[in-house]
């Protein structure tokens, strides 16, 4: 970041506080050494878990079902319980996000469309080809560099968003990065367009898996090992993006017993051998391909359902919602609201991992009312403690985006660790469209002129319409009951679900995903405010009415009146 | 109370721990002259040095500064012998594996999450070194090791092929390892904490597979049908009232371990049993919430298979600082581990579950909520932290006392509202005995919690202790009469709450937080004290002079790491060792390598001239 820019971010900041004194807010931009939350230490119980689960009329609402979850191993949580009552700690039990009681209101009508247009049409990551951010990064700011060593530790933004046909990431070389883009059917609640924002997901496997066997960079190997992860991921077959000479690779991908042509990644897992005097594990049913293959067997890189391979990365970006020509339907913005990014550090058996499951369990009952203790820092991201390392990016006063300080990135770990629904601490790789969608699945939101139209509803494992049961079980589209539009569109007067309008969704999941246009521009703007503010810590939600189905206080165990359910 | 330290320099070492000492009750004679033996504090950690286990490096004995170093013995993982340490075994001695074949190695995740190796006692026994270890799993497991001495520079290392797996299988496996003794007969005395509650069990289980119905204890329930995994996986074969017992290792004149489940010292939530100098009398502290403070008789020196349980009633003197009591013991009963045993498994078949019921030894009616009362003929008791109505079945009073020990004290009269209570260790030349109170709260509050109006913790109780709120706990020493039997109870050591600090600490910098494991090292005045806290940041080992209050700190841990389990080796060969874990020290240095991370067994030392 050029010094003029840095000093007007600093005078921003300044500003920023100074009028923020009013509110009570601290200015979050100057806490980039903490290592603590300064102001609500429990960050990482977001803030959906404050909802009020029964309304005025005694009907009782289950959004908590879609985090808390049976699960299965290699997710050892299995917290569906929580859905049941609010099992908070002494401290945890007042909600400290007290922008969820904002009016914006006045705020909100001092933006004109045209002003927050024109702002989320700016391209905040990349300017004439470059990536801003990393530019910034590279001669890092002292006020970013929390160890002080003069460089910028942390991940470097090295995606360019500029994805070819296949959805493969290039850089201005044309080389690619590794990054590849894949669509998914996003999760039930906040991250509907609907709810608030755009994002996509991204995902680079490490060099092993993207590498044949002599170490030279292959597209081919890394679709296939793409392929696998997926499958074990999914722990269901995947079909392949084309046919495989399986006896280029040594591996029956197919499992038909014999390496001929494989059309697809058939899932089955034998438990392998482990042997006791060399400490390592063999004969796997499964396996990468290509240079990974080797390392496989030498151990240094391993294989499991339900978990990526130790250096696996994801990008998300959360973005504003645009308008597109016609001003009836929206699309992603340029402008990045958030960059997230997360990288597995290291593996952990499924041993390890129902150890540390267990472990929370007996810290919870000895001390009902410690904190999880969440190891991190801005330059370095924080760790979810089981393997993976996360890392944010957010706008700062003026837009451009600034590395998330301790509190704010706390908020991401309650989310990413310590849930039901997560598969080895993600959400949509698990829910990545298949072989059968537009591109084979591999494509960016933006390669897409139709967004999510005409993408037929997703369904639960049990074979239920996903978002229908979402809406039936919730009686509202998201966690506050604060979206009216859905409201109004999908339930009638006595809250019930209107069967000829989720119809609607069984072919075009964008009829409840998306908001209108009048709706997106509103909240735009209300999250403007919160970057007006840089207010993150105090909540991101974006509502320009204060939010009313939400608690500021809970009784530690007080029963939710729900009855947990997993769909 | 005075705080010392001097500031550190930028080029600490990393591998560098801890601190002092002498004495230990391993069976030397006891001195009752101190040594002028002094550690050199270290400064709370600041940036990166949070990060990283950081201590003193040297001791001042008679005058003479030693520099002191921190050997690793054995990490979590490492192979020796064809064994794997830390390798969890089943009912057949057969690794256990998950689907991924993956071995159960009792051991966190690389990030630090999770609980393994907590303690490890260096044993003498036919001119050899010896070493067993536990691990705090659901499913136990020990290994014993041998060690080898240089005898001109004391340094300590793991003989090769030495490895050993302490089979448990005799006693229904091992649960759930915490804090340990080298008694003064130098065998290894272990622990099983958290025992399952068996009447929770018997209403919750799933009859056709001996599994606690999913969700039944709002998810807490895996912890008990985790156990089934010893049992290849058929929790029918499981009773919880198999766990929550005193195991000890004794090494015989060929080396072998011979393993023993002391069933006669009774049932409960086992942190640390210890061994007082006349080899007989053993205190034994209970974690958890409303909990009670046992004392056990052996009949016979060295025998810790029958004598007679004791319950500690605490009648207060006063409620300043800390608080002040008289201790009185009631008498629970006596029992021999072969009583027990048949009762535990009558067909003297392991493999078969043909345990009692809660409900074989206990009747059971419901209260009255409100006042506490209950129904005539049935006596209140909150143990547990809750109130029940209990009536022990004619007949069942010794199988009540020994297998539902806390319950059966709370009947009789005796004082079950302790908030986790943890180490325990013992000043020979000023018979103290000490005992660390992680928090002062709840039970031992007067019908509050945290300070706030709530009778969760007292109703249908005695109520005896009415002291004041301390989230940060507490060190209590006893006074122990000629037959080392406890009569007095008082703080000498209260951790202090603050205001958070921009650190995130809510108890003093220079004070304990949440005390853990003591050990003592006789021959000096120092008292070792171990912190198992999230109100430190960096949790804490002190040394503490008992004459003149002063607190030393010698240790800090990294983030979200503990030192657990230490203990003063006094005269290994004219050599003082103090053994420690440390659960991953290097987890959050950069550029630390897998093994480097491990939990590892280590001694400070050593240190030689300790009188």
């Amino acid at each position: 970041m050029p010094y003029i820019i840095l000093l007007l971010t600093i005078l921003t900041a300044i500003l920023s506080l100074v009028s923020c004194d009013t509110t009570g807010y601290k200015n979050a931009q100057t806490d980039f050494k903490a290592t603590v939350a300064r102001n609500n230490r429990a960050a990482y119980i977001t803030s959906q878990c404050y909802t009020k689960t029964v309304d005025e009329n005694s009907t009782v609402h289950n959004p908590c079902y879609t985090c808390h979850t049976a699960s299965a191993p290699p997710n050892y949580i299995n917290d569906y319980a929580l859905q049941e009552s609010y099992d908070m700690g002494e401290y945890s039990r007042s909600n400290r996000f007290d922008n969820l009681f904002r009016d914006r209101s006045d705020a909100v009508a001092g933006i004109s469309d045209a002003a927050i247009l024109s702002y989320i049409r700016e391209d905040n990551y990349r300017k004439d080809g470059l990536i801003t951010l990393a530019a910034s990064l590279s001669s890092v700011p002292d006020a970013w560099d929390s160890n002080g060593n003069g460089k910028w530790d942390g991940y470097l933004p090295d995606c360019y968003f500029d994805f070819d046909a296949e959805g493969f990431d290039r850089n201005p070389d044309g080389e690619d990065t590794g990054w590849r883009a894949f669509g998914y059917y996003p999760f039930p609640g906040t991250f509907w367009p609907a709810n608030g924002s755009t994002d996509d997901v991204l995902i680079r496997l490490p060099d092993p898996l993207r590498e044949d066997a002599g170490g030279n960079t292959s597209r081919s190997v890394y679709r296939i090992n793409l392929a696998i992860v997926e499958s074990l991921i999914k722990e269901s077959d995947v079909i392949l993006e084309e046919s495989v000479d399986e006896t280029q690779y040594g591996v029956d991908l197919d499992h038909d017993g014999i390496l001929g042509t494989a059309g697809k990644i058939v899932f089955v897992w034998e438990k392998p051998d482990f042997d006791t005097a060399t400490g390592k594990l063999g004969n796997f049913s499964m396996s990468y391909v290509g240079r990974a293959k080797e390392l496989l067997e030498s151990n240094e890189l391993l294989i499991a359902p339900g978990l990526y391979p130790q250096g696996t990365e994801f990008l998300h970006t959360v973005r504003y919602i645009d308008i597109d020509e016609t001003n009836t339907t929206i699309r992603m913005a340029p402008r990045m609201k958030e960059l997230r990014y997360a990288r597995k550090v290291s593996w952990n058996s499924y041993s390890q991992l129902q150890n540390a499951a267990l472990s929370e369990i007996k810290e919870k009952n000895g001390f009902p009312d410690r904190l999880r203790t969440i190891v991190g820092d801005t330059e370095h991201g924080l760790q979810n403690g089981l393997g993976w390392v996360f890392q944010g990016f957010i706008e700062d006063g003026s837009g451009e985006l600034r590395p998330q300080n301790y509190e704010e990135t706390l908020y991401c770990i309650g989310c990413h660790s310590g849930i039901g629904a997560i598969r080895d601490g993600t959400f949509v790789f698990a829910r990545k469209f298949g072989t059968d969608h537009f591109r084979k699945g591999w494509y960016h939101w933006s390669q897409k002129n139709n967004g999510l139209k005409d993408i037929a509803e997703p369904l639960t494992p049990g074979g239920a319409y996903e978002y229908t049961t979402y809406l039936q079980a919730n009686g509202a589209g998201d966690e506050f009951r604060g979206n009216e539009e859905i409201m109004q569109k999908f339930f009638d007067q006595e809250g019930k679900l209107l069967e000829s309008e989720a119809e609607k969704i069984r072919t075009d999941i964008s009829y409840l995903l998306y908001p209108s246009v009048k709706r997106a521009l509103e909240l735009n703007k209300a999250y403007k405010v919160i970057v007006d503010e840089q207010s993150f810590i105090h909540g991101r939600d974006p509502h320009v009415k204060p939010l009313v189905n939400v608690h500021t206080e809970v009784t530690p165990k007080a029963s939710t009146m729900i009855k947990a359910a997993v769909y | 109370m005075r705080t010392t330290y001097i500031g550190m320099g930028a080029s600490i070492a990393v591998i560098s721990m801890i601190a002092v000492g002498c004495g230990s009750s391993n069976g030397s004679s006891v001195s009752n002259v101190s040594s002028d033996v002094s550690f050199t504090g270290i400064a709370v950690p600041e940036g990166d040095s949070q990060k990283e286990l950081r201590s003193t490096t040297e001791v001042s004995v008679g005058g003479e500064t030693q520099a002191i170093s921190f050997t690793k013995l054995l990490a979590t993982g490492d192979s020796n012998n064809n064994e794997i340490f830390g390798l969890v075994k089943d009912h057949h001695d057969t690794p256990i594996t998950f689907d991924d074949g993956s071995p159960y190695i009792c051991n966190g995740t690389n990030s630090g999450v999770g609980s393994g190796l907590d303690h490890s006692s260096i044993l003498q026994k036919n001119g050899k070194l010896y070493m067993v270890s536990q691990f705090e799993c659901q499913v136990g497991a020990m290994y014993k090791v041998e060690l080898e001495q240089d005898a001109a520079t004391g340094t300590l290392s793991v003989k090769e092929n030495s490895m050993e797996f302490v089979s448990q299988k005799e006693g229904f496996g091992g649960f759930v390892h915490c804090a340990g003794q080298t008694t003064p007969w130098n065998s290894h005395l272990g622990s099983e904490e958290y025992e399952i509650d068996a009447r929770a069990v018997e209403k919750d289980i799933n009859a056709s597979t001996g599994l606690v119905v999913s969700g039944a204890w709002d998810g807490e329930e895996v912890y008990y049908n985790e156990v089934a995994k010893f049992w290849g996986n058929d929790a029918t074969r499981m009773s919880p009232y198999y766990y929550g017992w005193t195991p000890e290792v004794t090494i015989d004149a060929n080396g072998n371990a011979l393993y023993a489940k002391h069933y006669a010292m009774g049932r409960f939530s086992h942190e640390l049993s210890f061994v007082m100098p006349d080899k007989k009398t053993v205190y034994m502290s209970d974690d958890g919430t409303n909990v009670g403070l046992f004392m056990f008789k052996a009949d016979n020196a060295e025998e810790l298979g029958a004598g007679t349980l004791y319950a500690a009633k605490w009648t207060q003197t006063s409620q300043a600082n800390g608080g002040s009591a008289n201790i009185s013991w009631i008498k629970l009963a006596h029992a021999t581990d072969s009583e027990i045993k048949a009762i535990l498994d009558p067909d003297g078949d392991v493999e078969t579950n043909d345990a009692p019921l809660f409900s074989d030894l206990f009747d059971s009616a419901d209260g009255n909520s409100t006042t506490g009362e209950c129904p005539s003929g049935y006596t209140a008791v909150n143990a547990s932290a809750y109130f029940e109505c209990l009536k022990v079945k004619s007949g069942m009073e010794q199988a009540a006392a020994l297998l539902e020990t806390r319950r059966y004290a709370a009947l009789v009269g005796a004082t079950t509202e302790f908030r986790k209570e943890e180490g325990i260790t013992y000043d020979a030349a000023n018979n103290k005995l000490y005992i660390a109170m992680s928090e002062v709260a709840r039970g031992m509050e007067d019908h509050k919690k945290n300070g706030e109006a709530n009778s969760k913790y007292d109703i249908g109780g005695n109520n005896d202790v009415k002291l004041d709120y301390n989230p940060c706990g507490a060190l209590y020493a006893l006074d122990v009469d000629g037959n080392y039997t406890a009569t007095t109870m008082s703080a000498v050591l209260n951790g202090k709450a603050i205001d958070e600090d921009s650190d995130g600490n809510t108890c003093d910098l220079e004070n304990i937080s949440n005390p853990d494991n003591l050990t003592f090292l006789e021959g000096t005045d120092l008292l070792f004290i171990g912190e198992d806290s999230s109100m430190h940041k960096n949790n804490m080992v002190w040394s503490y002079n008992v004459k003149t209050q002063e607190l030393t700190r010698l240790l800090t841990t990294p983030l979200d790491a503990e030192t657990t389990s230490i203990f003063w080796h006094k005269n290994i060969n004219g050599y003082s060792y103090m053994t420690a874990v440390t659960q991953h020290p290097m987890e959050k240095v950069e550029g630390a390598s897998n093994d480097e991370k491990e939990s590892f067994v280590g001694v400070l030392g050593p240190i030689t001239g300790i009188k």
